[in-house]
C-alpha cells in the first residue's frame, strides 16, 4: 500500500513537472518560433530582393561535400570563413572528401540517405548508377523555374553555360566555369628564341619545331638529348587534353563527338582523325616524341618536360603555371608560352576544341536526412550563390581580406604568399570548388606569362569546337563506355606505333562498332535529337 | 663405429662438421643477413629520406645515407592540425580497438573450451564463417542499417572477432591443465572468477601476442576508414597518408591545376609516422610470438 | 561444490533429455558463461550472418529510393549478365594469374627460408634475422603501397634508374601492365614471408632431436637429414597450408591491389574483389556489385570444401 501511495505520488510528481516544463518551452518555443519565422521570412524576401538588412536572423547553416585536393582540411573558423558569414548570413559545414574517394563517398552516403545538402558533382558522379536513379525519383532540386530571380548568380554563369550543363533538358546544378577555350599546348620560347624560330601556325611549320627542338640541339649543351614533344595515351580519360583530340580537331575532326547529316558521330570514325594519326605516326617513326607514350601516365609525361628534355606539351592550358614552377627550378632562365592555334595548312581555318565551359555541376538535395526541405531553404542558399557573385563576394573569394590574404600596393592589389602557396588558398581550402569562381580572373599582379594565357582563353572563344556528348546519355556507353574507349585507343595507339595498317584501323572501326559502338550512336542520336535539338 | 672418409663419427656427443657443411653454414649465414637486409632496405630508405632536403629526393643524391639533413619534413608534419589529430585518432581507434576486441574473443574462446550446450552448434558456426561470407557490400549495408556509418563503431564492431584468433586462444586455454580450475572451483570460484584469476594469469604470452594482432590490424586499417567514415577529423593516419602520396605522386586524374599538392618530402615523414608505432611495441612482444602461436599453429 | 560436481556427472552420464526443462537447467547453472559469451555470438549473427541476409540484393534491382521492400525481385538477372559480360573473363583471367603467381612464387618461399633458418646454430644470430623478417608483417597495405610509390616513381624513385638499365628500355613500374603482376607478387613477398616461416618452424621445432642423433650414428650427411627428417615432418603442414591457399585462390588481396591500380594497369590488374568494389560503390551499381561478390564467395566455398575432401581422401588430416 504504501509502495502504491509513493509511487503514484512520484508519478504525479513527475508528470506536473513534465507539463511545467513542458508548456513552459512550449510558450519559450512558440514565442520564438513565432520569431525567429517572422525574422527567417524578413530575410527571405530581404534576400530575394538583394537587400542587406541590418536585423538579420540567425545564421543558417549549409552543409556541404567537397573534394579534398590537399593534403589539410581549412580551419571553418578562420578569418576567411568568418568574414564569409558575416557578408552573407551563412554558416559552411563542410565534408571534405578525399578526391580518389569522392565517387565512392557519393554511392555510400546516398545509401545511407546521408548525402549533404549542397555537392559538387563532377563528370564520375553523373555517371554513378546511385545518383541517377535519385535524379530519376525527384531527389534533387530542377532550378530552372528559381535561377531567374537571381540575376547576379545568372549572369555569372551565363546563358550559354546554363544551357550546357542541362541534364535530360533540365538545370540541376550550378555549373562551375571553366575556360572554354582550355585545351592547347605549351612550348619553350626560349628553345624557339635559341634556334630563331617563330611559335608555328600550321601543322607543317609545328613539325618543323618539333624537328628542330630534336635535332638541332635548342638548349646549347652540345648533347643530343632533347627531343619535341611529350605525350601519353594510357587511360582513356586524358584524350581531351593530351594532343590526339586537340590536333584532331585542328584538321577538322569533330571534337569527340559531333552532329553531322543527321547522325552524332565519334571523332574517330572521320578522316580529318585518321589524318592527324598519321601526322602523329610520322612524328613517332621520326623521334620527335616520347617511345614510351603508350605506357605512361599523364603525370610521367610531365617529367620529360619539366626536367627540360622536351620543347612542347599538350594540356590544359592552366598547366602552364605548373610547367613553369617545376622547370624553373631545374632550368632557372627558362620561358614558356602558349602555343599558337595550328590551321591545317595556310589559310586554313582555325578551331580549338573546347572543354564544355564547365566541369561538373553544383547540385541541391532533396532526400535523406540532410536534405534542402522547402522552396525556402534552397531560395536562402540560391541567395547565398548569388551574393557571393557580385563584386564584393568575388573580391572575397579572389583576393580575400586586405591584411590578411592581400596587401594593397601602388593601388594594385598583391596576394600574400605563405609559403609555396597563397595565404588565401591556405585560409580557403578547396572550398573554391563548391563556390562560384570565374574560369579565369585577371589579377592585378599577373605576371606576363598569366597573361598570354589569359588572353589565349579570351581570343579562342571565337574557334571553339563544341564536343556535342557531353549532354548526351547512352545507356550502352554508360555500361560499355570503359571498354569501347579503351578500343579505339589501343587501335589509335596500334597504329601509331606501327603495329597495324591503315586497313586494320578501319577494321578495328568496324570491330568497335559491332561491340556496342553502333548502339551508342544510335542513342546519342535519339537523345540529342529529343532533348537538344 | 668409426667410419673412413670426410666423417669421422665418435659416439657421444662431439660430431665433426664436414666441410661441405660448413661451407653450406657460411653461405646460409650471408644469406639470410642478405635477406634480413633487404626487408630492412625500404624503411631505411624512407626514413633517410624523411630527413633530406627535397632537391635530394627528386635527384636522387641518396640512397640509404642522407646526403644532407633537413628536417622540414617532420617540421610540417608537427605543424599541421589534421596529421597530428589523425594520429591522436589512430591511437584511440587501435585501443579501444583491441581492448574491445580481446574481451570479446576471449571470453569466448574461454566458454568454448567448456562442455556447454550449444558448444557443437556455436562452433559450427563460427567455422562457417571462415569458409563463407556475405561479402562487402552487404556488410556494408548492415553497418549503414544500425545507423553506425562516420562514427567509430563502425571500424570496431565489423572486425571486432577474428574467428582464427579465436579458435587459436581456444586452443591455447584448452591446453592449459585441468587441475588449476577444479581446485579453484572447489575453492568457491565461479566461472569468471576462475577466468580472471587463473586462466588469465596463465596465457599472457598469447593474450600479448593476439593483442598485438588486434591492434597491427586497428592500426594498419585504412578501407575500412575510408568506407565508412566521412568526416575528415575522425580519420587515422593511413587515409591522410593514402592521400598525400596520391596527390604528390599525381596519382590522381586531377585536370584541375592543383595549387594544394603538398612537397615531395612530406610524405616520408608521414610514412614514418603510420610505422614507428606499432614498430615500438613490436620488441616488447616479440619474445611471445613463437609460445604464443606455436601452441595453436602446429594444427594449422 | 562437491553438490555441483555431481550435479554435473549426472546431466551428462544420462541421456540427452530435451525440452525446456533440459534447456533452462543449462542456462541457469551455466548463465555466467552463456553471459561471456553472448557478446561474440551476437557479433557473429549480426556482423556475419546479418550480410549474408543481405546478399537478397543479388536478386533485385536495388533502387536507392525505394528501399530493400520497394525493390524489385528480378532472380537471376544478375547472374546471367555476368556470365555474359566480357569483363567476365578478363577479370577471370586476372584473379587466376595472381592467384598462380602467389602459389608458384611465394608459396614456397617461407618454406625455404624456414628450412634454412632452422639450420642455423647460434642462437642469437638466428633470432635476430628472425625478429628482422617480421617487421614487414606489421606494415599497413597504406605503407607498402606508398614506399613502392616512391621507389617506382618516374621522376625521383630510387630504384627507377636501376630498373630501367637492367631491362634496357624505360618501364614504368607502377603503370605497366606488365610490371604489374611481379609487383604485386614482389610486395606480398617482401611483406609476408617472414611471417609465413613461423608456423614452419613451429613444426621444425617440434620434431623429436634424437631423430637428428640416430641419423648422424647412422651416417646421414645434412642433406640426407633434411630429405629423410626434416622434410616429411614439414609435410602435413605443407599440405594444409596449401589446402588453405588453394581454397582461398580467388581472395587476392582487396586492400594491397587496390592501392596499387589505377587506369593504366586496370585491364591486368582488376580482380574479382576490386571489380565488385568498382562496381558496386564506384559506380553504384549496388545489386550487380552484390551478385558479383555472391558469385565469388560460393565459388570459394566450392573450392575449399572441395579440396579439404580430396586432402581428407588423401590420407590427410583435413582442414576442419
Amino acid at each position: 500500500m504504501r509502495k502504491a501511495k509513493s509511487a503514484a505520488a512520484l508519478l504525479m510528481a513527475s508528470v506536473i513537472l513534465l507539463t511545467a516544463c513542458g508548456s513552459g518551452d512550449t510558450s519559450n518555443t512558440s514565442g520564438s518560433t513565432t520569431e525567429s519565422k517572422e525574422t527567417t521570412k524578413t530575410t527571405e524576401t530581404q534576400a530575394a530582393e538583394e537587400v542587406v538588412e541590418e536585423e538579420r536572423g540567425e545564421p543558417i547553416t549549409v552543409y556541404m561535400m567537397q573534394e579534398l585536393f590537399s593534403d589539410t582540411e581549412p580551419d571553418l573558423g578562420n578569418e576567411w570563413y568568418t568574414e564569409l558569414t558575416e557578408m552573407t548570413n551563412v554558416v559552411l559545414d563542410v565534408s571534405f572528401i578525399p578526391t580518389l574517394s569522392y565517387v565512392d563517398k557519393i554511392t555510400t552516403t546516398i545509401a545511407d540517405k546521408q548525402l549533404a545538402q549542397v555537392f559538387t558533382a563532377n563528370s564520375s558522379v553523373l555517371k554513378n548508377n546511385l545518383l541517377i536513379q535519385a535524379l530519376q525519383s525527384d531527389g534533387f532540386w530542377e532550378l530552372d523555374d528559381y535561377i531567374m530571380d537571381y540575376p547576379n548568380l545568372y549572369e555569372f554563369v551565363g546563358e550559354d553555360t546554363w544551357n550546357n550543363s542541362r541534364k535530360y533538358g533540365k538545370i540541376y546544378g550550378i555549373p562551375r566555369l571553366r575556360a572554354l577555350a582550355r585545351n592547347g599546348a605549351v612550348i619553350r620560347q626560349d628553345w624557339l628564341d635559341a634556334l630563331g624560330l617563330e611559335n608555328p601556325t600550321t601543322i607543317e611549320e609545328f613539325i618543323e619545331v618539333l624537328r628542330a627542338f630534336t635535332e638541332d640541339d635548342p638548349d646549347g649543351n652540345g648533347k643530343n638529348d632533347t627531343f619535341g614533344w611529350t605525350t601519353a595515351y594510357a587511360g582513356t580519360g586524358n584524350r581531351g587534353w593530351n594532343g590526339v583530340q586537340t590536333l584532331a580537331t585542328y584538321l577538322g575532326a569533330p571534337n569527340g563527338w559531333a552532329y553531322t547529316n543527321g547522325e552524332v558521330i565519334p571523332d574517330f570514325s572521320t578522316e580529318a582523325y585518321f589524318q592527324a594519326l598519321t601526322y602523329i605516326k610520322q612524328i613517332y617513326d621520326a623521334g620527335y616524341m616520347n617511345k614510351d607514350f603508350a605506357t605512361i601516365s599523364a603525370t610521367d609525361k610531365n617529367v620529360y618536360f619539366d626536367q627540360g628534355n622536351c620543347g612542347i606539351i599538350f594540356c590544359t592550358m592552366d598547366d602552364i603555371n605548373g610547367r613553369y614552377e617545376n622547370l624553373s627550378s631545374v632550368e632557372s632562365d627558362c620561358e614558356l608560352t602558349i602555343m599558337n592555334l595550328l590551321a591545317a595548312k595556310e589559310g586554313a581555318p582555325i578551331y580549338t576544341n573546347a572543354t564544355s565551359g564547365f566541369n561538373g555541376i553544383v547540385m541541391f538535395n532533396k532526400f535523406g536526412d540532410n536534405a534542402i526541405e522547402t522552396e525556402e531553404e534552397l531560395r536562402a542558399i540560391l541567395a547565398f550563390y548569388d551574393k557571393l557573385c557580385t563584386e564584393e563576394g568575388q573580391d572575397l573569394l579572389n583576393y580575400g581580406i586586405e591584411g590578411v590574404t592581400y596587401n594593397v600596393a601602388d593601388g594594385k592589389r598583391e596576394l600574400i604568399m605563405d609559403g609555396e602557396k597563397t595565404a588565401l588558398a591556405v585560409k580557403m581550402g578547396d572550398i573554391g570548388q563548391i563556390l562560384p569562381l570565374a574560369a579565369y580572373v585577371r589579377k592585378d599582379d599577373d605576371s606576363e606569362m598569366q597573361n598570354t594565357l589569359y588572353d589565349a582563353f579570351d581570343s579562342r572563344v571565337n574557334n571553339v569546337v563544341i564536343d556535342v556528348s557531353t549532354n548526351l546519355t547512352s545507356e550502352t556507353y554508360a555500361e560499355l563506355g570503359s571498354t569501347l574507349d579503351q578500343i579505339m585507343m589501343d587501335v589509335s595507339v596500334k597504329y601509331i606505333l606501327g603495329e597495324i595498317d591503315e586497313s586494320e584501323y578501319w577494321a578495328g572501326y568496324e570491330n568497335w562498332l559491332s561491340q556496342g559502338g553502333q548502339d551508342v550512336i544510335k542513342e546519342f542520336t535519339a537523345f540529342y535529337e529529343e532533348y537538344i535539338k | 663405429m668409426a667410419k673412413k672418409g670426410k666423417e669421422t663419427v665418435h659416439t657421444g656427443s662431439q660430431i665433426k662438421e664436414s666441410l661441405g657443411s660448413r661451407i653450406f653454414d657460411g653461405f646460409n649465414i650471408i644469406f639470410l643477413a642478405g635477406v634480413g637486409i633487404l626487408c630492412l632496405v625500404p624503411f631505411l630508405y624512407v626514413f633517410a629520406a624523411s630527413v633530406s632536403p627535397l632537391e635530394d629526393i627528386i635527384t636522387r643524391r641518396f640512397f640509404i645515407i642522407p646526403h644532407s639533413l633537413d628536417f622540414t619534413a617532420y617540421k610540417y608534419l608537427l605543424g599541421s592540425k589534421s596529421l597530428i589529430r589523425s594520429i591522436g585518432t589512430s591511437v584511440f581507434i587501435t585501443v579501444v580497438g583491441t581492448l574491445l576486441s580481446m574481451t570479446v574473443t576471449v571470453m569466448m574462446s574461454y566458454v568454448l573450451t567448456k562442455p556447454i550446450m550449444g558448444r557443437k552448434v556455436i562452433n559450427a558456426m563460427v567455422v562457417f564463417t571462415m569458409l563463407f561470407s556475405g561479402g562487402m557490400i552487404p556488410s556494408y549495408l548492415v553497418v549503414s542499417g544500425l545507423k553506425l556509418t562516420n562514427t567509430f563503431w563502425a571500424l570496431w564492431l565489423p572486425g571486432c572477432v577474428s574467428a582464427y584468433n579465436m579458435i587459436l586462444i581456444r586452443t591455447t586455454i584448452k591446453a592449459l591443465p585441468h587441475e588449476l580450475e577444479e581446485a579453484a572451483t572447489v575453492d568457491g570460484c565461479n566461472y569468471f572468477q576462475c577466468f580472471c584469476k587463473i586462466i588469465l594469469p596463465l596465457i599472457k604470452p598469447t593474450l600479448a601476442t593476439f593483442a598485438l594482432f588486434y591492434a597491427v590490424g586497428y592500426w594498419n586499417d585504412y578501407f575500412q576508414a575510408t568506407l565508412y567514415i566521412s568526416d575528415s577529423t575522425k580519420w587515422p593516419i593511413q587515409v591522410w597518408l593514402r592521400q598525400i602520396v596520391v596527390l604528390s605522386s599525381g596519382l590522381a586524374d586531377i585536370t584541375e591545376t592543383g595549387s594544394n599538392i603538398p612537397a615531395q618530402s612530406i610524405k616520408f615523414s608521414v610514412i614514418i609516422f603510420a610505422t614507428v608505432p606499432i614498430l615500438c611495441v613490436y620488441p616488447f612482444i616479440q619474445r611471445f610470438f613463437t609460445k604464443g602461436m606455436m601452441v595453436g599453429s602446429v594444427k594449422g | 561444490m562437491k553438490k555441483k560436481s555431481n550435479e554435473n556427472a549426472s546431466i551428462m552420464a544420462s541421456p540427452r533429455k530435451s525440452g525446456i526443462r533440459y534447456i533452462a537447467a543449462n542456462l541457469r547453472r551455466d548463465w555466467i558463461l552463456y553471459l561471456m559469451i553472448l557478446p561474440g555470438v551476437l557479433y557473429f549473427i549480426i556482423f556475419k550472418y546479418g550480410p549474408m541476409f543481405g546478399l537478397i540484393t543479388a536478386f533485385q534491382d536495388y533502387n536507392v529510393m525505394k528501399g530493400w521492400f520497394g525493390s524489385e525481385f528480378v532472380g537471376l538477372k544478375h547472374f546471367t549478365r555476368l556470365f555474359g559480360d566480357t569483363s567476365f573473363s578478363l577479370i577471370f583471367v586476372n584473379t587466376l594469374r595472381l592467384a598462380v603467381a602467389n602459389i608458384v612464387f611465394y608459396f614456397p618461399f617461407p618454406i625455404i627460408m624456414a628450412l634454412l633458418i632452422n639450420e642455423i646454430k647460434f642462437g642469437k644470430f638466428k633470432s635476430l634475422v628472425q625478429s628482422v623478417i617480421y617487421i614487414p608483417h606489421f606494415v599497413s597495405w597504406v605503407v607498402v603501397a606508398s614506399i613502392c610509390t616512391t621507389l617506382f616513381s618516374s621522376e625521383s624513385g630510387a630504384l627507377t634508374e636501376m630498373i630501367n638499365s637492367l631491362f634496357g628500355r624505360q618501364i614504368s613500374v607502377l603503370s605497366s601492365t606488365s610490371a604489374f603482376v611481379p609487383l604485386i607478387t614482389g610486395q606480398v613477398i617482401w611483406k609476408e614471408f617472414g611471417w609465413g616461416t613461423i608456423i614452419f618452424l613451429s613444426a621444425l621445432a617440434a620434431v623429436d632431436m634424437q631423430l637428428y642423433e640416430a641419423a648422424k650414428i647412422d651416417g646421414a650427411n645434412r642433406w640426407q637429414q633434411t630429405w629423410h627428417i626434416t622434410l616429411p615432418a614439414l609435410k602435413s603442414v605443407i599440405v594444409i597450408q596449401l589446402i588453405l591457399r588453394m581454397g582461398s585462390f580467388l581472395n587476392t588481396g582487396f586492400e594491397q591491389i587496390f592501392l596499387m591500380l589505377n587506369s593504366s594497369n586496370r585491364s591486368v590488374g582488376e580482380v574479382f574483389d576490386t571489380y565488385v568494389y568498382n562496381t558496386a560503390i564506384t559506380s553504384g551499381r549496388i545489386s550487380y556489385g552484390t551478385a558479383v561478390g555472391m558469385f565469388k564467395s560460393v565459388v570459394s566455398l566450392v573450392m575449399v570444401v572441395l579440396v579439404n575432401y580430396l586432402a581428407k581422401k588423401a590420407g590427410e588430416e583435413g582442414v576442419y
